[in-house]
């Protein structure tokens, strides 16, 4: 699944141990989803949605099948 | 490491404060129980002592999995995964040697197979992450 979290991140001009602060995980959480190595459970996707004032489905695009 | 939110800190602190007293006790206990039982002869009760070695490792148990209880999700993952891993190599390991005893290899006793999880948890939890980490 691809995302925009660092996109979003970016924009808020912060590091991924900043953000992994805010969020309350490790900064390699972040660097994971970042990557797409790793999709955030749906409690967490909504926690990242909140804090950038976004939809899930604007920040994480689900693949084609 | 050192880029630790600090909730993670305060887990390794509250960790570390959970895992040492008893496993400090285990690491004395270990030492102190053989030579009482070399004194004891065959008393009932040397059975219970033998087994009283185990009690701090439970605290220690507990300790470890009040931590990861504590970790977000992702290391929850990475040290469920480490769990199902390092419990496959386990399995395939013993069943290898088990047939090699079959053809005349020397028995080991049950207590390796304990003591061979740990470091080989740890490797997979290593091998886990360092390929999450990896573009």
């Amino acid at each position: 699944m691809e995302n925009k979290l660092r996109e979003l991140r970016k924009n808020k001009d912060w590091s991924q141990a900043e953000l992994a602060e805010v969020l309350g995980v490790s900064r390699q959480t972040i660097n994971t989803i970042e990557n797409g190595k790793y999709d955030p459970s749906l409690p967490f996707a909504f926690k990242i949605s909140k804090l950038f004032d976004q939809k899930i489905e604007d920040i994480f695009i689900p693949d084609e099948e | 490491m050192g880029d630790l939110t600090t909730k993670e800190k305060a887990n390794k602190k509250k960790y570390l404060w959970e895992f040492w007293p008893p496993m400090i006790v285990y690491m004395v206990w270990v030492f102190i129980v053989p030579e009482i039982l070399k004194v004891a002869g065959d008393g009932w009760w040397t059975v219970p002592l033998t087994l009283s070695q185990i009690i701090p490792l439970i605290f220690v148990a507990r300790a470890m999995i009040r931590f990861i209880d504590r970790c977000d999700e992702l290391m929850k993952f990475v040290y469920m995964k480490s769990a199902v891993v390092s419990l496959v190599v386990i399995i395939f390991v013993c069943m290898g040697y088990g047939f090699l005893e079959f053809r005349g290899y020397p028995t080991v006793p049950l207590f390796i197979i304990g003591t061979l999880v740990i470091p080989v948890y740890f490797v997979c939890a290593f091998v886990i992450r360092k390929k999450l980490d990896g573009k």
